[in-house]
Protein backbone atom coordinates (compact mmCIF):
# COMPACT_ATOMS: atom_id res chain seq x y z
CA UNK A 1 0.00 0.00 0.00
CA UNK A 2 1.29 3.56 -0.43
CA UNK A 3 0.59 5.60 1.69
CA UNK A 4 0.03 8.49 -0.17
CA UNK A 5 -2.58 6.71 -2.30
CA UNK A 6 -4.77 5.79 1.03
CA UNK A 7 -7.63 7.56 2.82
CA UNK A 8 -7.86 8.84 5.95
CA UNK A 9 -9.23 9.54 9.55
CA UNK A 10 -8.91 11.40 12.47
CA UNK A 11 -8.79 8.05 14.93
CA UNK A 12 -5.81 6.97 12.81
CA UNK A 13 -6.84 4.58 10.81
CA UNK A 14 -6.08 4.08 6.75
CA UNK A 15 -8.77 2.91 4.30
CA UNK A 16 -7.87 1.70 0.90
CA UNK A 17 -10.84 1.91 -1.36
CA UNK A 18 -11.15 -0.65 -3.97
CA UNK A 19 -14.16 -0.35 -6.27
CA UNK A 20 -17.24 -0.96 -3.57
CA UNK A 21 -14.92 -2.46 -0.91
CA UNK A 22 -12.22 -0.79 1.48
CA UNK A 23 -9.39 -2.15 2.87
CA UNK A 24 -8.63 -0.94 6.49
CA UNK A 25 -5.43 -0.77 8.77
CA UNK A 26 -3.89 1.44 11.33
CA UNK A 27 -1.52 3.90 10.56
CA UNK A 28 2.44 4.83 10.91
CA UNK A 29 1.37 7.28 13.89
CA UNK A 30 -0.82 5.06 15.24
CA UNK A 31 1.32 1.84 15.64
CA UNK A 32 4.40 4.23 16.78
CA UNK A 33 1.98 5.75 19.92
CA UNK A 34 1.08 2.23 20.46
CA UNK A 35 4.47 0.15 21.08
CA UNK A 36 4.80 -3.48 20.26
CA UNK A 37 1.48 -4.70 19.60
CA UNK A 38 0.58 -8.01 21.36
CA UNK A 39 -3.33 -8.36 20.78
CA UNK A 40 -5.71 -7.50 18.25
CA UNK A 41 -9.56 -8.45 18.49
CA UNK A 42 -11.36 -7.87 15.62
CA UNK A 43 -14.95 -8.83 14.59
CA UNK A 44 -16.51 -11.24 12.66
CA UNK A 45 -17.18 -11.78 9.10
CA UNK A 46 -20.44 -10.22 8.19
CA UNK A 47 -20.68 -7.88 11.33
CA UNK A 48 -21.65 -4.17 10.86
CA UNK A 49 -19.07 -0.99 11.18
CA UNK A 50 -20.50 2.39 11.77
CA UNK A 51 -18.38 5.46 12.55
CA UNK A 52 -18.14 5.82 16.40
CA UNK A 53 -18.36 2.43 17.25
CA UNK A 54 -15.02 0.24 17.88
CA UNK A 55 -14.98 -2.86 16.20
CA UNK A 56 -12.23 -4.04 17.74
CA UNK A 57 -9.49 -3.62 20.29
CA UNK A 58 -5.88 -3.02 19.88
CA UNK A 59 -3.71 -4.11 22.38
CA UNK A 60 0.35 -3.22 23.40
CA UNK A 61 2.06 -4.33 26.50
CA UNK A 62 1.16 -1.65 28.40
CA UNK A 63 -2.17 -0.07 27.02
CA UNK A 64 -5.14 -1.35 25.40
CA UNK A 65 -7.08 1.09 22.69
CA UNK A 66 -10.27 1.18 20.41
CA UNK A 67 -10.49 0.22 16.47
CA UNK A 68 -12.33 2.13 14.54
CA UNK A 69 -14.20 2.54 11.26
CA UNK A 70 -14.88 5.71 9.99
CA UNK A 71 -17.43 4.70 7.30
CA UNK A 72 -20.63 2.44 7.44
CA UNK A 73 -19.59 -1.08 6.05
CA UNK A 74 -20.03 -4.76 6.75
CA UNK A 75 -17.13 -7.05 7.19
CA UNK A 76 -16.19 -9.23 4.23
CA UNK A 77 -13.19 -10.38 5.47
CA UNK A 78 -10.54 -9.94 8.10
CA UNK A 79 -6.55 -10.66 8.31
CA UNK A 80 -6.47 -14.12 10.13
CA UNK A 81 -2.56 -13.48 9.70
CA UNK A 82 -2.35 -10.50 12.20
CA UNK A 83 -4.42 -12.29 14.83
CA UNK A 84 -1.26 -14.71 15.21
CA UNK A 85 1.05 -12.81 14.72
CA UNK A 86 -0.05 -9.02 15.85
CA UNK A 87 3.44 -7.50 16.00
CA UNK A 88 2.50 -7.15 11.61
CA UNK A 89 0.46 -4.11 13.11
CA UNK A 90 3.68 -2.42 14.30
CA UNK A 91 6.28 -3.42 11.18
CA UNK A 92 3.80 -3.80 8.15
CA UNK A 93 1.16 -1.79 9.08
CA UNK A 94 0.45 -0.56 5.56
CA UNK A 95 1.31 -3.92 4.00
CA UNK A 96 0.44 -7.22 5.85
CA UNK A 97 -0.83 -5.85 9.25
CA UNK A 98 -3.86 -4.67 7.50
CA UNK A 99 -6.89 -5.60 9.55
CA UNK A 100 -10.12 -6.24 7.81
CA UNK A 101 -12.07 -5.47 4.09
CA UNK A 102 -15.75 -4.50 4.24
CA UNK A 103 -18.50 -3.59 1.52
CA UNK A 104 -18.81 0.14 1.47
CA UNK A 105 -22.57 1.10 2.57
CA UNK A 106 -22.87 4.47 1.04
CA UNK A 107 -19.81 5.66 -1.22
CA UNK A 108 -21.16 9.33 -0.73
CA UNK A 109 -19.05 8.80 2.89
CA UNK A 110 -15.44 8.26 0.99
CA UNK A 111 -15.65 11.90 0.15
CA UNK A 112 -15.61 12.48 4.00
CA UNK A 113 -12.17 10.67 4.64
CA UNK A 114 -9.26 12.18 4.62
CA UNK A 115 -6.59 12.79 1.86
CA UNK A 116 -3.07 12.05 2.63
CA UNK A 117 -2.10 15.79 2.53
CA UNK A 118 -5.31 16.54 5.30
CA UNK A 119 -3.88 13.46 7.61
CA UNK A 120 -0.59 15.18 7.28
CA UNK A 121 -1.77 18.30 8.25
CA UNK A 122 -3.51 16.63 11.21
CA UNK A 123 -0.34 15.02 12.48
CA UNK A 124 1.47 18.60 12.07
CA UNK A 125 -1.45 20.19 14.40
CA UNK A 126 -0.39 17.92 17.32
CA UNK A 127 -3.83 16.00 17.08
CA UNK A 128 -4.42 12.99 19.36
CA UNK B 1 6.73 16.45 38.07
CA UNK B 2 10.22 15.57 39.50
CA UNK B 3 13.40 15.08 37.48
CA UNK B 4 16.31 12.58 38.14
CA UNK B 5 19.64 13.74 37.22
CA UNK B 6 19.11 11.70 34.44
CA UNK B 7 16.13 13.18 32.64
CA UNK B 8 18.65 15.15 29.90
CA UNK B 9 20.24 11.22 29.42
CA UNK B 10 16.69 9.98 28.52
CA UNK B 11 15.52 12.97 26.39
CA UNK B 12 18.88 12.57 24.24
CA UNK B 13 18.14 9.39 23.48
CA UNK B 14 14.76 9.49 22.46
CA UNK B 15 13.27 8.16 25.40
CA UNK B 16 9.14 7.92 25.60
CA UNK B 17 8.30 9.49 29.16
CA UNK B 18 5.53 9.14 31.40
CA UNK B 19 4.18 10.23 34.81
CA UNK B 20 5.61 7.97 37.40
CA UNK B 21 4.63 8.84 41.45
CA UNK B 22 5.28 12.51 40.38
CA UNK B 23 8.39 11.80 38.05
CA UNK B 24 8.97 12.07 34.62
CA UNK B 25 10.63 8.77 33.65
CA UNK B 26 11.18 7.02 30.58
CA UNK B 27 8.42 4.27 30.42
CA UNK B 28 10.48 2.89 27.43
CA UNK B 29 13.69 4.05 24.87
CA UNK B 30 13.11 1.63 21.81
CA UNK B 31 10.72 -0.95 22.69
CA UNK B 32 9.37 -2.59 25.89
CA UNK B 33 9.91 -6.04 24.64
CA UNK B 34 13.45 -5.37 23.29
CA UNK B 35 14.52 -4.12 26.72
CA UNK B 36 12.85 -7.06 28.23
CA UNK B 37 14.81 -9.23 26.03
CA UNK B 38 18.08 -7.14 26.55
CA UNK B 39 17.50 -7.73 30.34
CA UNK B 40 16.75 -11.76 29.94
CA UNK B 41 19.97 -12.26 27.44
CA UNK B 42 22.19 -9.63 28.25
CA UNK B 43 22.37 -6.82 30.37
CA UNK B 44 20.13 -3.79 30.93
CA UNK B 45 20.47 -0.28 33.01
CA UNK B 46 17.55 1.71 34.88
CA UNK B 47 17.26 4.94 36.10
CA UNK B 48 15.57 4.50 39.41
CA UNK B 49 16.57 7.37 41.54
CA UNK B 50 12.59 8.02 41.93
CA UNK B 51 12.82 5.71 44.42
CA UNK B 52 13.36 6.83 48.38
CA UNK B 53 16.04 5.92 50.64
CA UNK B 54 15.75 6.32 54.44
CA UNK B 55 18.54 6.27 56.95
CA UNK B 56 17.92 5.08 60.69
CA UNK B 57 20.62 5.12 62.83
CA UNK B 58 21.24 5.39 66.83
CA UNK B 59 21.51 3.31 69.42
CA UNK B 60 18.12 2.43 69.08
CA UNK B 61 17.74 2.09 65.10
CA UNK B 62 18.18 -1.70 64.99
CA UNK B 63 15.54 -2.59 67.46
CA UNK B 64 13.11 0.31 65.78
CA UNK B 65 13.90 -1.49 62.49
CA UNK B 66 12.71 -4.92 63.90
CA UNK B 67 9.76 -3.71 65.29
CA UNK B 68 8.75 -1.68 62.11
CA UNK B 69 9.24 -4.38 59.84
CA UNK B 70 7.76 -8.65 59.61
CA UNK B 71 11.10 -10.17 58.69
CA UNK B 72 14.26 -10.69 61.53
CA UNK B 73 16.93 -8.23 60.81
CA UNK B 74 18.72 -9.89 63.85
CA UNK B 75 20.56 -12.18 61.05
CA UNK B 76 22.05 -9.09 58.80
CA UNK B 77 25.61 -8.83 58.81
CA UNK B 78 27.28 -5.81 58.35
CA UNK B 79 27.37 -5.44 54.51
CA UNK B 80 24.19 -7.39 53.94
CA UNK B 81 20.55 -6.60 53.05
CA UNK B 82 16.81 -8.02 54.07
CA UNK B 83 13.77 -7.83 51.52
CA UNK B 84 10.48 -6.90 54.15
CA UNK B 85 6.80 -5.50 54.25
CA UNK B 86 6.16 -3.14 56.68
CA UNK B 87 2.85 -3.41 58.07
CA UNK B 88 0.28 -2.02 60.26
CA UNK B 89 -1.27 -2.78 63.30
CA UNK B 90 -4.27 -4.50 61.53
CA UNK B 91 -1.69 -6.56 59.56
CA UNK B 92 -1.86 -4.64 56.21
CA UNK B 93 1.09 -3.33 54.48
CA UNK B 94 2.84 0.48 54.81
CA UNK B 95 5.18 -0.71 52.32
CA UNK B 96 7.57 -3.26 50.93
CA UNK B 97 11.83 -2.30 50.98
CA UNK B 98 14.70 -3.19 51.68
CA UNK B 99 17.12 -2.64 54.27
CA UNK B 100 20.77 -2.28 54.25
CA UNK B 101 22.94 -2.78 57.25
CA UNK B 102 25.50 0.17 56.70
CA UNK B 103 27.12 -0.10 60.50
CA UNK B 104 25.80 -2.38 63.76
CA UNK B 105 23.41 0.82 64.14
CA UNK B 106 23.14 2.17 60.89
CA UNK B 107 20.49 1.25 58.62
CA UNK B 108 19.84 2.23 54.99
CA UNK B 109 16.15 1.82 53.65
CA UNK B 110 15.15 1.64 50.33
CA UNK B 111 11.19 2.62 49.84
CA UNK B 112 8.86 2.86 46.97
CA UNK B 113 8.43 6.27 45.26
CA UNK B 114 5.00 6.28 45.86
CA UNK B 115 5.62 5.30 49.78
CA UNK B 116 8.30 7.71 50.83
CA UNK B 117 6.10 10.21 52.53
CA UNK B 118 3.92 8.01 53.78
CA UNK B 119 6.72 6.05 55.42
CA UNK B 120 8.69 8.34 56.58
CA UNK B 121 5.66 9.53 58.87
CA UNK B 122 5.26 6.26 59.69
CA UNK B 123 9.02 5.17 61.01
CA UNK B 124 8.70 9.16 62.76
CA UNK B 125 6.13 7.62 64.52
CA UNK B 126 7.43 4.71 65.92
CA UNK B 127 10.98 6.09 66.67
CA UNK B 128 12.14 3.99 69.74
CA UNK B 129 14.71 5.88 72.15
CA UNK B 130 18.05 6.75 70.57
CA UNK B 131 16.84 6.59 66.96
CA UNK B 132 17.24 9.51 64.42
CA UNK B 133 15.65 9.22 61.20
CA UNK B 134 16.78 11.11 58.06
CA UNK B 135 15.49 11.08 54.46
CA UNK B 136 18.52 10.30 52.53
CA UNK B 137 16.59 10.04 48.74
CA UNK B 138 17.68 13.47 47.41
CA UNK B 139 21.16 12.52 47.96
CA UNK B 140 20.83 9.45 46.55
CA UNK B 141 20.78 8.38 42.96
CA UNK B 142 19.96 4.52 42.17
CA UNK B 143 21.08 2.47 39.34
CA UNK B 144 19.94 -0.93 38.48
CA UNK B 145 22.24 -3.00 36.55
CA UNK B 146 20.59 -6.37 35.75
CA UNK B 147 20.91 -9.39 33.05
CA UNK B 148 22.86 -12.72 33.05
CA UNK B 149 26.18 -10.09 31.66
CA UNK B 150 25.62 -7.86 34.57
CA UNK B 151 28.33 -8.90 36.79
CA UNK B 152 31.08 -8.63 33.34
CA UNK B 153 29.67 -5.83 32.66
CA UNK B 154 30.24 -3.92 36.08
CA UNK B 155 34.06 -5.89 36.96
CA UNK B 156 35.68 -4.12 34.41
CA UNK B 157 35.05 -0.52 36.59
CA UNK B 158 35.97 -1.66 39.83
CA UNK B 159 38.45 -3.54 41.57
CA UNK B 160 36.38 -5.86 44.00
CA UNK B 161 35.56 -9.19 42.72
CA UNK B 162 32.00 -8.92 42.20
CA UNK B 163 32.07 -12.45 41.98
CA UNK B 164 32.56 -12.89 45.71
CA UNK B 165 29.47 -10.34 46.33
CA UNK B 166 26.25 -12.97 46.82
CA UNK B 167 22.69 -11.62 46.76
CA UNK B 168 21.37 -8.80 49.45
CA UNK B 169 25.45 -8.15 49.87
CA UNK B 170 26.48 -4.63 49.53
CA UNK B 171 29.96 -2.92 48.99
CA UNK B 172 31.54 0.39 48.58
CA UNK B 173 33.38 0.39 45.59
CA UNK B 174 35.25 2.64 43.07
CA UNK B 175 33.09 2.64 40.09
CA UNK B 176 34.84 3.84 36.79
CA UNK B 177 36.12 6.80 38.98
CA UNK B 178 32.96 6.94 40.94
CA UNK B 179 32.61 6.21 44.85
CA UNK B 180 29.31 3.94 45.14
CA UNK B 181 27.78 1.51 46.70
CA UNK B 182 27.11 -1.67 44.74
CA UNK B 183 24.53 -4.24 46.27
CA UNK B 184 23.36 -7.55 44.67
CA UNK B 185 20.19 -6.78 44.21
CA UNK B 186 17.09 -6.23 41.84
CA UNK B 187 13.25 -6.30 40.70
CA UNK B 188 13.73 -8.59 37.67
CA UNK B 189 14.12 -12.14 38.81
CA UNK B 190 18.04 -12.95 37.36
CA UNK B 191 20.85 -11.63 38.37
CA UNK B 192 22.01 -8.38 38.86
CA UNK B 193 23.39 -5.22 41.04
CA UNK B 194 21.88 -1.93 41.86
CA UNK B 195 24.31 1.23 42.52
CA UNK B 196 23.49 3.87 44.54
CA UNK B 197 26.04 7.01 44.18
CA UNK B 198 25.53 10.88 44.58
CA UNK B 199 23.50 12.80 42.15
CA UNK B 200 26.54 14.92 40.44
CA UNK B 201 28.00 11.51 39.52
CA UNK B 202 24.71 9.77 37.67
CA UNK B 203 25.22 10.82 34.58
CA UNK B 204 28.72 9.84 34.21
CA UNK B 205 27.34 6.63 35.05
CA UNK B 206 25.26 6.45 33.24
CA UNK B 207 27.25 7.01 30.30
CA UNK B 208 29.68 4.72 30.78
CA UNK B 209 27.69 2.16 31.57
CA UNK B 210 25.83 2.59 27.97
CA UNK B 211 28.72 3.78 25.51
CA UNK B 212 31.47 2.14 26.96
CA UNK B 213 30.07 -1.10 28.05
CA UNK B 214 26.93 -1.66 25.89
CA UNK B 215 24.08 -1.69 28.48
CA UNK B 216 20.90 -1.20 27.01
CA UNK B 217 19.05 1.61 28.54
CA UNK B 218 15.60 0.16 29.55
CA UNK B 219 12.29 1.85 30.90
CA UNK B 220 9.48 1.26 33.61
CA UNK B 221 7.71 -0.57 30.98
CA UNK B 222 9.97 -3.36 31.14
CA UNK B 223 11.02 -2.95 34.65
CA UNK B 224 7.09 -3.96 35.65
CA UNK B 225 6.92 -6.69 32.93
CA UNK B 226 10.69 -8.27 33.95
CA UNK B 227 9.12 -7.95 38.04
CA UNK B 228 5.50 -9.61 36.64
CA UNK B 229 7.61 -12.50 35.10
CA UNK B 230 9.58 -13.17 38.41
CA UNK B 231 6.30 -12.56 40.15
CA UNK B 232 7.29 -9.94 42.34
CA UNK B 233 4.80 -7.63 44.05
CA UNK B 234 4.25 -3.93 43.24
CA UNK B 235 2.79 -1.92 46.00
CA UNK B 236 -0.22 -0.78 45.06
CA UNK B 237 -0.85 -3.61 43.06
CA UNK B 238 -0.58 -7.02 45.25
CA UNK B 239 0.41 -5.32 48.54
CA UNK B 240 -1.54 -2.09 50.43
CA UNK B 241 -2.88 -1.01 53.40
CA UNK B 242 -5.87 -3.66 52.92
CA UNK B 243 -3.32 -6.79 51.85
CA UNK B 244 -1.48 -8.49 54.26
CA UNK B 245 1.86 -10.30 52.96
CA UNK B 246 0.64 -13.81 53.89
CA UNK B 247 -2.26 -12.80 51.51
CA UNK B 248 0.43 -12.09 48.88
CA UNK B 249 2.25 -14.89 49.22
CA UNK B 250 5.17 -13.37 50.88
CA UNK B 251 4.42 -15.06 54.03
CA UNK B 252 8.56 -16.37 54.30
CA UNK B 253 9.53 -12.09 55.24
CA UNK B 254 7.09 -12.93 58.39
CA UNK B 255 9.12 -14.01 61.43
CA UNK B 256 6.79 -15.10 63.72
CA UNK B 257 9.98 -16.31 65.75
CA UNK B 258 11.55 -13.07 66.70
CA UNK B 259 9.63 -10.78 69.16
CA UNK B 260 7.01 -7.95 68.62
CA UNK B 261 6.64 -6.17 65.91
CA UNK B 262 4.11 -3.81 64.47
CA UNK B 263 0.80 -6.50 63.30
CA UNK B 264 2.46 -9.26 64.76
CA UNK B 265 -1.06 -10.68 66.55
CA UNK B 266 -3.33 -9.53 63.36
CA UNK B 267 -0.91 -11.39 61.60
CA UNK B 268 -0.76 -14.55 63.72
CA UNK B 269 -5.34 -14.38 63.87
CA UNK B 270 -4.70 -14.51 60.18
CA UNK B 271 -2.10 -17.35 59.63
CA UNK B 272 -4.10 -19.33 62.42
CA UNK B 273 -7.46 -18.91 60.60
CA UNK B 274 -5.85 -19.42 56.81
CA UNK B 275 -6.02 -16.60 54.91
CA UNK B 276 -9.59 -16.01 52.35
CA UNK B 277 -8.11 -15.06 49.98
CA UNK B 278 -4.19 -15.16 47.97
CA UNK B 279 -2.23 -14.41 45.33
CA UNK B 280 -2.01 -16.75 42.51
CA UNK B 281 0.06 -16.79 39.11
CA UNK B 282 -2.64 -17.21 36.03
CA UNK B 283 -1.77 -18.03 32.36
CA UNK B 284 -3.83 -17.28 29.96
CA UNK B 285 -5.06 -20.21 27.17
CA UNK B 286 -5.31 -17.66 24.29
CA UNK B 287 -3.30 -14.39 23.27
CA UNK B 288 -5.72 -12.43 25.04
CA UNK B 289 -4.09 -10.02 28.21
CA UNK B 290 -5.71 -10.05 31.39
CA UNK B 291 -5.27 -6.74 32.85
CA UNK B 292 -5.37 -5.30 36.14
CA UNK B 293 -8.71 -5.01 37.49
CA UNK B 294 -9.98 -7.54 35.28
CA UNK B 295 -12.24 -10.54 37.41
CA UNK B 296 -11.45 -13.65 37.54
CA UNK B 297 -14.34 -16.21 36.86
CA UNK B 298 -15.64 -19.80 37.76
CA UNK B 299 -18.75 -20.88 35.97
CA UNK B 300 -19.94 -17.37 35.61
CA UNK B 301 -19.27 -16.59 38.99
CA UNK B 302 -16.68 -13.01 39.81
CA UNK B 303 -14.33 -15.13 42.38
CA UNK B 304 -11.20 -12.65 42.19
CA UNK B 305 -9.29 -10.17 40.54
CA UNK B 306 -6.21 -9.02 38.79
CA UNK B 307 -3.71 -7.56 40.59
CA UNK B 308 -1.01 -6.93 38.00
CA UNK B 309 -0.65 -8.49 33.95
CA UNK B 310 0.67 -8.37 30.72
CA UNK B 311 2.35 -10.24 27.63
CA UNK B 312 5.44 -11.88 28.36
CA UNK B 313 7.37 -11.61 24.97
CA UNK B 314 9.99 -13.87 27.39
CA UNK B 315 7.48 -16.46 27.75
CA UNK B 316 5.58 -16.03 24.61
CA UNK B 317 2.27 -16.18 26.44
CA UNK B 318 0.10 -13.92 28.72
CA UNK B 319 0.81 -13.63 32.53
CA UNK B 320 -0.98 -12.46 35.32
CA UNK B 321 -1.26 -12.50 39.20
CA UNK B 322 -4.69 -12.42 40.87
CA UNK B 323 -6.67 -12.54 44.58
CA UNK B 324 -8.52 -15.73 44.09
CA UNK B 325 -10.50 -17.58 47.11
CA UNK B 326 -7.70 -20.04 48.84
CA UNK B 327 -9.50 -23.04 47.37
CA UNK B 328 -9.02 -21.92 43.97
CA UNK B 329 -5.56 -21.86 44.54
CA UNK B 330 -4.42 -24.78 43.53
CA UNK B 331 -2.10 -25.01 39.97
CA UNK B 332 -4.27 -26.21 37.23
CA UNK B 333 -7.20 -25.14 38.74
CA UNK B 334 -9.24 -23.76 35.51
CA UNK B 335 -10.60 -20.01 35.94
CA UNK B 336 -11.77 -17.37 33.38
CA UNK B 337 -11.16 -13.74 32.89
CA UNK B 338 -13.35 -11.32 31.98
CA UNK B 339 -12.07 -8.95 29.41
CA UNK B 340 -14.73 -6.51 28.00
CA UNK B 341 -17.62 -8.72 26.81
CA UNK B 342 -16.20 -12.29 26.90
CA UNK B 343 -14.39 -14.48 29.24
CA UNK B 344 -11.05 -16.14 28.42
CA UNK B 345 -9.97 -19.66 29.85
CA UNK B 346 -6.80 -19.39 31.74
CA UNK B 347 -5.16 -21.65 34.54
CA UNK B 348 -3.39 -21.01 37.96
CA UNK B 349 0.41 -21.56 37.43
CA UNK B 350 3.57 -21.94 39.59
CA UNK B 351 5.18 -18.72 40.05
CA UNK B 352 7.69 -17.44 39.11
CA UNK B 353 6.60 -17.77 35.56
CA UNK B 354 10.57 -16.66 34.59
CA UNK B 355 13.46 -18.42 36.33
CA UNK B 356 16.92 -18.12 34.66
CA UNK B 357 18.81 -20.64 33.31
CA UNK B 358 21.35 -22.48 35.44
Amino acid sequence: MNPEELKYCKSHEWLAIEGNRARLGITDYAQNELGEVVYVELPDVGGALAPDTAFGVIESVKAVSDLFCPINGTVVEINNNLLDSPELANSECYGEGWMLVLDIADHAEVESLLSYEEYQTLLNEGAR
Amino acid sequence: MKRTPLFECHQAAGARMVDFAGWELPVYYTGINQEVRAVRTGVGVFDVSHMGEISLRGDGATATLQNLITNDVSGVDVGSGIYSPMCTAAGGTVDDLIAFRVTPSDWLLVVNASRLDVDIRWMHDHLLLGTTLADASDDTSLMAVQGPASEATLQPLVAADLSLLRRNQWIEADCAGIQCRISRTGYTGGDGFEVFLRPDDASQLWDTLIKRQGAVPCGLGARDVLRLEAALCLYGHELSEDISPLEAGIAWTVKFGKGSFIGKEALLQTKLQGVSRCLVGLEMSDRSVAREGYTVEVDGDEIGRISSGTHSATLGKSIALAFVPASMARPGTGVSVRIRESSRPAQVVNTPFYRPPH
